[in-house]
Formats: structure tokens, sequence, C-alpha cells
């Protein structure tokens, strides 16, 4: 039944189109913010560049997933539309303009910005051979020859040769090539830009580099040297997106089925097609009949495909006066001093670690430190996305090895890091642990290390839960929160997850663990309502809750009634989020705020004022149906009375960040925060840095304890 | 401190559970593990279990042994219940099984696992002790069978076993063509005809109070119902949240029956596959408590493998046990006694001789205090077959003993009972050939050595007010029966010789019958 916008009544519930913003576009919002950053001249210029890579492999991923999973959908003549209202097709209508002005202002940032302000800073990205130097010519003739050529691999099509794979995601040129001897027929030719040589060709200079072009420009250039006996006629970049989702509900043996399904995405259907701007149109033509393209999957850019490479600029030495620095590098943690045994620590103490301004290492050392302890007789952990050479993986290895019982979950099934996490996988194996491949139809998303130790009163369970990835590397990137606890119920529910995810029975009942997909989103649910029946008794109520994505229908119409009751919620969502604030009689007491910062925001922590008896959560799980649904996932309570006001502490200087934070405004925009009267920059990210410093270095500051004081306008 | 390891091979299930036990911490579950395993199905109906189940059992159990090992654990057990039992040819299955994974299992009669699961109800104390002041129940709901024990005024006065298991009941109507929505009728149908034989024989008019569920469906759900937020639950009970009423269960049925197996799921937990049988599960447990005329649930959610660790602190006394549990298989003779017109004061008379002749000769037969009650169990039931014929009371009273459900009992125990009372009046042949039912050579000497004793007690019962004033001492090679200055000992002493060889055979000791100084 559909109801009208606004209307309050009684029976409202909460499910009319109007309320919701389409995902998608939502997430394109996000993308946005993300470009602001890019454009954003308060930033240092490298900063800059990294955000704008940042924004084009975001909208890679975005094409090869969501644009393709959409297309699916309207070749299937699926036409349910989705909480918004939108049927597929509809959304691709929508998107196909927004998406093309996107990837227009992308090129605006990096010609218009960004260009200048590097040549400004003295490095030039030399597009054209006519702006180069005789010596400089030498050099690249040279470093073509050496370098480059020996890994081309030239490919012509002709009636006996067939138009070739080209990769996903990989950088081509394409040409229209004649053969000397004849005069009229022309046939497409292609080579890949190898993907093994760096993008950046850096011209030799005594100092940092000053002048560097692009691998294309380089090969482009000597084109009729792959081709000898062919004149070119013309020649250009181009770039294939494929769509590259896909999902494995069962199979016999899981490791061999998505090992071969990641081959597959390689040929997977073309959903996109970039070019550049002054591409011919015989050769264009030429590409697009070959992988049968729309028109509206055709993107021309306004300067160099695939704009990760200014990933790659960013990593260019000498310019660290253009890199952010004044973000405080990881803090030890006060609470683990480096000499002190990790188990006498978390013994005396439940420890709440916030990464990336504390450092990761003791997670590490957790590990390590179990894999030789003589009492320690079991290690078990879920690993969804690692890092490439991880102190993790090396140290479960080892503690197999010292015959302990080590039990790894290994979700085979973490988009793009399937083909990195079956080499771990066989590598664990192979050291003696017991690996679990995920669950059928479920991917294993939750965060959680479990050490048995056998200590003098008994057995005693150490526990890590996290709302982050075990990632050493993306742990001082990403911002996330991770408990240490040796509580008994926690490490009772901490055995039983185990056990589930070893295929055996759940346990009858959880103690302190919420677990999706069986009984999380019922837990939200019921906590959210359970504010609103606070707030309809008039008795206190108020829900502060950040994630990175809100979308699950069911939990948005639970935060509108509570909304509509009276609740104040206020929402720190870095994505997508299908919320609508400010619907009179529907969402008027509910707050959106973004934060895209240096860091990425990746933690997900939950409050709920509950009548004065307040509870705070944190989850590795957003509030979105495949996170709820379809997701190994964990909520766990913090209940030391410390930690807790630890907590409130980020949430409130996150709610008042008004340097990185956007506001979700009635008209689906993002704007940035308003600043109030007399109040000064409040930049979150940096607070939450030197908090952490001072809490590491309590006699240098001068300050006892965890304190610090936001600056506020009042 | 000790890690014990309890390894329960059930009809549908196996479980695992890691113990701590100390003095201090009492018992403590470290881990539990649980594979939905249904070997029940098959052995009903067929008396094997398919290969295809046996690799998937050897599977489990050899994780399990991993399990075991990683916590160290000091010592653990592994039960057969019965889908095991059931197996012809069980031997073979276990002798297989043990080469495989190096866990030896052992099968568990009837009474005895209806013990252990009593035990584990039992464990819980304040709870149970307050229950069993008032008329109250044990309704232990299996895979194969349902055991019903009664309790009226502390103690324990009846204990039953029907094969009504749920798993029995899915297989027995699973080859009906039911129509949709008449699954309940036909449970009720199905179980009536045994339920109202129980109800006749064995409840008459005790009205139970509360029914104590040992199962694993409705613990099930009675754990979901505990978890949930205070706030939301409808409690009836005062906070205790393992309690549920007639109407709550009624509920609970109604809801299952009405659910779709993914919303159960859900919901409840429940597993889809076991939809079914929770639904059966909660149908014949409304339908017993109905019988009992009991208006309320105990659900304390014990396993067999807490009962499991609980015998092994009992055992290796590292609990201090406040429930006295030979009590409650006396009583249980005493009961079935009664049921066969047994006379009250020949019964504590008889049982009280035994227990002074055993311990006089306590430095003969060595043996401990599980012996002794065996050895009162058989005096208590020694006459329970002249009920049926006089003329044939031995074998009648063997026969009683071996058909009738005594908790606590091994089914070599009852064996032995039931073989002391046969020839406590009849006289046996002799050899290896010859010893009863296939049993061993030591339960066939502790047979013997019960025999004896149940002799000279049975001969001095004769008038049970008499027996009153015997006392027994022990002296050299003398087992000295004193009677008092006024009692007449003619008779006694002149069938006494007789009566006694088999002692004198089996203990070396002479019973003299003489007058006390």
């Amino acid at each position: 039944m559909k109801e009208k916008s606004g209307k309050k009544t009684e029976k409202n519930n909460f499910s009319a189109h109007e309320y919701f913003w389409n995902r998608e576009l939502s997430w394109l919002e996000f993308n946005k913010r993300v470009l602001s950053e890019a454009r954003n001249e308060q930033n240092p210029l490298f900063e800059r560049l990294k955000f704008l890579a940042i924004t084009s492999s975001n909208l890679d991923e975005f094409f090869m997933v969501r644009i393709a999973s959409l297309k699916d959908m309207v070749d299937e003549d699926y036409e349910k539309p989705d909480i918004a209202g939108m049927t597929p097709k509809a959304q691709l209508e929508a998107l196909d303009p927004a998406t093309h002005e996107f990837v227009k202002k992308q090129y605006q940032v990096y010609r218009d910005s960004l260009i200048p302000a590097l040549f400004g800073e003295g490095l030039s990205v030399v597009t054209s051979f006519e702006d180069v130097t005789e010596k400089e010519e030498e050099y690249l003739d040279r470093f073509f020859e050496e370098n480059v050529y020996p890994v081309l691999t030239p490919m012509a099509v002709d009636s006996s040769r067939p138009f070739p794979l080209i990769r996903n995601k990989t950088l081509n040129i394409g040409a229209i090539v004649r053969k000397k001897s004849e005069e009229e027929e022309t046939e497409f030719a292609t080579v890949q830009v190898p993907g093994v040589l760096p993008r950046i060709v850096v011209f030799p200079s005594k100092e940092r580099a000053s002048r560097v072009m692009l691998l294309e420009d380089l090969i482009s250039h000597y084109m009729d040297r792959l081709f000898l006996n062919y004149d070119i006629v013309s020649s250009s970049c181009f770039r294939i997106t494929r769509d590259a989702d896909f999902s494995i509900d069962e199979a016999e043996d899981l490791l061999h089925e998505i090992e071969k399904q990641i081959k597959q995405r390689q040929r997977g259907q073309a959903i996109r097609l970039e070019v550049e701007n002054d591409m011919d149109g015989d050769l264009l033509s030429a590409i697009r009949s070959a992988i049968g393209i729309e028109d509206s999957g055709v993107f021309r850019a306004d300067g160099p495909l695939d704009l990760t490479f200014l990933m790659e600029m960013y990593s260019l030495k000498g310019f660290e006066n253009l890199k952010e620095h004044s973000y405080v590098s990881p803090q030890s943690v006060p609470e683990i001093p480096e000499s002190a045994d990790i188990f006498e620590c978390i013994r005396e103490n439940d420890i709440l670690m916030h990464h990336p301004y504390e450092t990761f290492d003791p997670v590490v050392n957790f590990v390590r430190r179990s894999a030789v302890d003589e009492d320690v007789l079991a290690i078990k952990q879920t690993l969804y996305r690692v890092s490439g050479n991880s102190p993790i993986i090396a140290a479960l290895a080892q503690a197999a090895e010292n015959g302990k019982q080590v039990t790894v979950l290994v979700e085979l099934k973490a988009r793009f890091d399937e083909q990195n996490n079956i080499e771990w996988a066989k590598m664990l194996e192979k050291a003696g642990c017991h690996v679990i491949y995920g669950l059928v139809g479920l991917k294993t998303h939750s965060k959680i290390t479990l050490v048995v130790r056998r200590e003098e009163d008994g057995i005693r369970r150490y526990v890590h839960l996290a709302t982050g990835n075990y990632n050493d590397k993306t742990a001082r990137l990403y911002t996330d929160m991770g408990l240490f606890t040796c509580k008994e119920e926690y490490g009772e529910d901490a055995t039983a997850v185990f056990n589930m995810l070893s295929g055996y029975s759940e346990p009858r009942a959880w103690k302190k663990l919420s677990v999706a997909p069986l009984w999380l989103k019922d837990r939200f649910l019921f906590l959210i309502n359970r504010e609103r029946e606070n707030a309809l008794k008039g008795r206190s109520s108020r829900i502060i809750a950040k994630m990175n994505s809100v979308c699950d229908p069911d939990v948005i119409k639970a935060l509108y009634a509570a909304s509509a009751a009276g609740v104040r919620i206020d929402l720190i969502v870095r994505g997508i989020c299908c919320i609508k604030t400010g619907i009179p009689g529907v969402s008027e007491n509910i707050s959106v705020r973004s934060i895209v910062g240096n860091f990425l925001e990746h933690s997900r922590i939950f409050y709920f004022e509950n009548d004065g008896m307040d509870e705070y959560y944190l989850a590795s799980s957003d509030w979105m149906p495949r996170n709820l649904e379809r997701r190994v996932e964990i909520m766990f309570p913090v209940e030391d009375p410390e930690l807790r006001s630890r907590i409130m502490e980020v949430l409130e200087l996150e709610l008042q960040d008004n340097t990185k934070a956007h506001i979700l405004t009635r008209t689906g925009k993002y704007v940035k925060a308003a600043r109030r009267k007399g109040q000064g920059d409040v930049n979150s990210q940096l607070e939450f840095g030197l908090l952490a410093k001072r809490n590491a270095n309590p006699s240098e500051s001068g300050t006892a304890g965890r304190v610090f004081i936001p600056e506020t306008g009042e | 401190m000790k890690t014990f390891a309890a390894i329960d091979v059930g009809s549908y299930e196996l479980m695992l559970k890691i113990f701590e036990i100390s003095e201090k911490k009492g018992i403590r579950e470290i881990d539990m593990l649980k594979h939905s395993l249904d070997l029940g199905t098959g052995t009903y109906a067929t008396g094997r279990i398919s290969s295809e189940k046996v690799d998937e059992l050897c599977r489990i159990l050899s994780r399990f042994s991993d399990v075991m090992r990683a916590y160290r654990t000091d010592s653990y057990k592994a039960y057969g219940t019965s889908a095991i039992r059931e197996t012809l040819d069980s031997e073979v299955v276990i002798d297989l099984i043990e080469k495989r994974t190096g866990i030896k299992i052992d099968i568990l009669s009837n009474s005895e696992q209806r013990f252990l699961d009593y035990k584990s109800v039992a464990a819980r104390q304040e709870d149970f002790l307050e229950i069993i002041e008032k008329p109250a129940a044990i309704v232990d709901v299996g895979g194969g069978s349902i055991q019903i024990s009664l309790f009226n005024k502390d103690k324990l006065v009846s204990t039953q076993n029907m094969r009504l298991g749920v798993l029995r009941i899915r297989e027995s109507i699973s080859k009906m063509d039911l129509k949709s929505g008449r699954l309940s009728e036909a449970v009720r149908e199905f179980a009536s005809v045994q339920l109202e034989a129980f109800r006749k024989m064995y409840v008459k008019d005790l009205r139970v109070e509360t029914a104590i569920i040992v199962d694993d469906y409705l613990s099930a759900l009675v754990d979901r119902k505990a978890q949930m937020p205070v706030s939301d639950r409808k409690s009836q009970h005062g906070g205790n949240d393992r309690y549920v009423s007639k109407e709550e269960l009624e509920e609970i049925i109604k809801t299952v029956s009405g659910m779709s197996p993914v919303e159960a799921a859900r919901l409840y937990g429940i597993a889809e596959e076991s939809l079914n049988i929770t639904f059966i599960s909660g149908v014949i447990i409304k339908q017993i408590c109905e019988i009992l005329h009991s208006g309320k649930l105990w659900v304390p959610g014990v396993t067999l493998c807490d009962g499991m660790a609980y015998e092994f602190a009992e055992k290796n006394r590292i609990l201090r046990i406040r429930h006295d549990f030979t009590e409650d298989i006396l009583a249980c003779a005493r009961a079935v006694s009664r049921r066969f017109m047994g006379s009250e004061a020949m019964e504590d008379a008889i049982d009280r001789t035994c227990v002074e002749v055993f311990n006089a000769l306590k430095k003969v037969h060595k043996l401990g205090s599980r012996e002794r009650t065996l050895l009162r169990m058989a005096a208590i039931l020694s006459d329970c077959g002249n009920y049926i014929s006089m003329q044939n009371r031995s074998e009648c009273s063997y026969y009683i003993i071996m058909a009738t459900e005594m908790i606590g009992l091994s089914h070599s125990e009852r064996v032995i009972i039931a073989n002391t009372v046969k020839y406590n009046h009849m006289d046996m042949d002799r050899g290896m050939e010859h010893y009863p039912d296939h049993m061993d050579v030591s339960d066939y000497l502790l047979m013997l050595k019960l025999t004896a004793m149940l002799r000279v007690s049975d001969t001095i019962c004769r008038t049970p007010e008499k027996a009153l004033g015997v006392s027994f001492k022990h002296k050299g090679e003398e087992l000295q029966i004193l009677y008092g200055d006024d009692m007449n000992m003619t008779v006694e002493k002149g069938i006494m010789k007789n009566k006694t060889k088999l002692l004198k055979e089996v203990l070396g000791v002479t019973a003299v019958v003489r007058r006390a100084k």
C-alpha cells in the first residue's frame, strides 16, 4: 500500500518510495564528496592526487559490480523497483547522465586544477614528443627499446585472427592500420599497455622528478615499430570495464570454483568503454562493434584514461612537502606498554583501541605472542582481507607448527581479494592450520580472534573483536575500533562463533554477541524500537550511529518510526545513505553527516540512550541488507564505563566536525557542515590523532588521562 | 582441576562438551560442539547403521578427538544411546569406530541414560529440591523413547520408559498418508494407547505441579526466550525464564506449526530440518502434561553430557554431592515391589538384614557401596514374583526384574540382580557353560556372592519381626548369627546349614546360629 508522503498517521509504515534515496545515486554522491577533496585547495597537492585516484578506482568497481548487476537485471526483464521506487531500467537511465557528468568533473579537476598546480610545483606531465628535448628523446628511445618493447604483444585483427580478449580494466592502445603493400584495406590492431611496468616514465633528473610522461604516450609514439609492415592510420587509448560480479551459492569444491570464476572475470560482459576524447570514429566503431557496447557505455576522457596512475604519482620521491603531515602517526596503546605481557594487560581490564590513531601492533603481537606462548592451546581467527606479507598469517602458521590448534576462516569470497585469499588459505593449510573457506551462501565478514589459554585457575579465553579487518596495512589508513577482553561471556560466545563457522550447530543462546545473518537484524530493530517506545512514554531516547552505509529498508523504516515518535537520531554515514532527512512527520529528527577525510572512515559504532541505561555497541556490519542477511557479522557491546565514555567522545567529536564533514540536505545533496558562530575548525581525525598522542605520552602533554576539550561555540 | 570431555552419540545428534571440574569452581562447561546426525531413523527401522553414517560418525568423532587434544583433556567418556544400543552387532560398529578414531564408545542402557539425565537435572540443586517437594515429574524426551519419572514428597516413586521418542514417532507417522494439518492429531493418536496405560497404572490421581522437561527442542526454544531482552519478554514466572506455562507451550506449538521453515529459523533459531521434530516434541510434551495434570513446565536445558560430567565429578570425588542418588534407586525398587504387592515390613527387614550381613563380611567379600546397593535391590525385590505365581516365584521374580525399568541401573547390573533373586530359592547349574544370561566371569562371581548373602538374610527374615533382634559378627571363618535370649531359633538353625552352603563356597565363611552373650 502506498502512503502519501508526509502523511502523519498512526498507520504510516514508512515504506513509501518517496521516503528513500536510491542507493546507487547516493553512492555517486559519496564519490562526489571524495572528488570534492581532490578539488579542495586546503588539502596538500599530492593528497588531492590521491583523492582523484580513489574516485577513479571507486568508479571502476561501481561499474564492475553495481552497474553490471543493474544491466543484468534489465537483460533478465527484472522490473521490481527498489525502495526508492526505481526499476533497474530507471536507475540506469538516471545513472547514465550522472556518471558521464561525474567523469567530466573528474577530468576538469585533473586538467584545470591539478595539472596546473603540479606545473606550479615544478612537475610537468609531458604528453607529446613535440615538447621533448633531443636528449630526453634519446633517453626515451632507449628506455622504450630496452624496457618496454620486450614486454609488448601487438595484435592485429583480420579474417584469420579474431578480435583478441581485452582484459578487464587493462589500458590498451587501439589503432587503425593499413598494410604498406595495400592501398585501401585497413585493419584493427591493438596492444596492451603492460601492467608490469610503472605507468609513469620519469625523465632523468638530478633531484626529484620534474618531467614525466605516461607509458601509453610513449608507446603510442613508437607504434610504427610494433607494426612494421603497416602504416598507422590512427591510434588512441581505450579501456574496458567488465562485469566482475559473481556469486557462488553452492559448489563441491569452493576453492576450485572461485579460481575458475576469477579467470572468468577477465571475460565478463563489457559494461563500460573508456576512450580518449579525440579517438577516431572508425577506431571507435571497430572497438564498439567487437565488444558490443551501447552508446551510453562509452565514456570520452578529456585526459589520460584510468586516473589511478595518480596513486603512483603520489609515491614519487621528493614531494614530501606536498603531502599531508599534520596527522599524528599511530600512537602506542597506553594500556599495553611495549614490554608488558599482553595477556596480563587484558586480564586487568577490557582494552579499547581506536585505529589508526592508535597502533595496530598490539593486535599483531597478540597473535604472535599466542603462537609461541606455551600455555596457549588454540588460536581461532576470521580473515577477510589481509595484507600482502601479513605478519598475522605468518604467526598463525607458526602457531600451527608449534602444535597449537589453529582454526582460520579465510573468506574466499571477499570481492577482488579472492586470488589473494586462496593463496593464504593454501599456505596456512600446509602449515597445519584447520582452514575453513567460509560458509556456503554467506560471506564471513566478522572480525574476531579467540585465543584459548590454559592458566592456573583453568581455561581462560582472550578475545579480540573489531570493526575492521586483520590487515596491518589498511589499519594505518582506515579508522576502526577494536576491543580486547577476556570476560567469560565474550569468550563463550566467541567459542560458539567458531564452532558455528566450523559447521557445528549454533549454540542454544548467545550471551553477549549478536550474530548476523540470524539475529543481528532483529537485534537492531529491537534496539531502535525500544528508543521509539521510550520516546512515546516520555522517557529519554537518542540514537547515534556511525557506519559506512545505510540502505536496509527495515532498519530505515524503524528509524523513521522512531524519529516520528520523537527520538533524536544522528547518523554518521560515510558512504551510501538511502535515508531522506527532514520529511515532516517522518524524519525531521534525523540528521545524516558523512566524514570524508585523510583516513577512510570505517568504524561501526552504535549508541542507544535507552532511558538513561545507555548501551554501546561496535560491529563489523553496516545497515545494509547484505550485512544483515547475507553475511556472518558480529555486533558486540562495550560495557566498561570508561571505554563507553571514550566511545561517546568519539561520536560527539565527529558530530562536531566542521572540516571534513558533509551534511545530507533535503534535496539529497551533501553540503559542507556549517561552522557555528564562534566555532573554530574541528577536524575530528586530526583531533583523534592528537588525543592518542596525549594519551600515549601523558607526561609530555601535561594532561592526565583521556580528557580533551572540543572547541565549541557555546 | 580436571579437564573432562563428554561425548554423547545420540539418536539424531552428536555432542561433545568439554568441562573443567574443580572443587572450588564446580563443573564449568568450556566448549560445546553439536553436529546433527540422524543415526536413529535408520537403526530403528532396520537395526543397522549405514556405512555412510558410520563414515560421517567417524569423521566427526575424529574432529572431536582433535578438540579434546587441543584442550589437553585428562579423561573422556563417550556414550552411545538408543541408536547404537539398538544396532544389531553394535560391538562391530563400536570396534570399527575405536580403530578409526581412538574413541571408545560405551553403550548406555536406557536406565543408565535416564539416570544420567536425572543427575544432570538434580545437579541444579536449588531448583530441583524445591520442585520435588510437591508432586513432580521428570519427562525425558529422547529420539527413541520417553522416560517419565514421578516424584512425590521428595521421593522418586516410579519411572517408566515408553517407546515414544520423537524420531520414532516421526518415522512411524511418515508412513501414514497424512493430510496437512493433521500432524498434531496423528501424534496424539499414536501416543495415546501407551500414555493412557501409563496414566492408569502410575499416575492415577496424582496431580503433578511441575513437569521437568529434559529434551533438545523445547529447551532450545526456552534458551532463545531467555536470551531475548528482558523488556521484550512476557515472563509470568517472576523472572525465572526457564519456566513455561501450559498456555505458553500451546502458543509455541501454534506458532511453530503455522510458520515457514525460514521464519522459524529466524525467529526461534530452529534449523529448518528440525522444525518438524520440534513440533512433534511440543505436541507430545503437551499431551504428557495433560495426563499429569501439570500446569507448569520447568525446562532446565540440561543434556546427557552434563550428567556425564556430574558422574565423573562424583566418581572422582571432586565434588561434594548433596543429593543421595542411591536412595532414589532403592526407592524405585521399593515402588516396584509395592506394585507387585510386596510386604513393606518384609522389604524393610530383609533390606536391613542384607546390609548387616554385607557389612559384617566386608573383609572377605571386599565389595563396595555400589555392590551393596545391588544386594539391597535384590533383597527388596526378592519376593516380587509371588504376585504372579507362588509356585514359580523365582522365575517370575526374575522376569519381572528383567522387564521392569529401574532408573540408574546398567543392563549388566539388572541381570545380576535378577539372577541373584532367581537363585535365592533355586539351585543353579554350575560351570561356565551355565553362566546365566551370558554374563562374564566377574559378574558371575559377584552374582554368586550376592546370592550367598541374600540366602542368609532370607533365611533369617522368614519372620520379619524376629529378624529385627538378630545381629551379626564375623569371627575367624565364621559368620555368627546372634539371637537374643528370648528368641526361638530352632527353625533357622535347622535350615541354615543347607541355605548357607554357597556362602562357605564363595566366601569361605560358615554361617552359625548362636545365642548372643
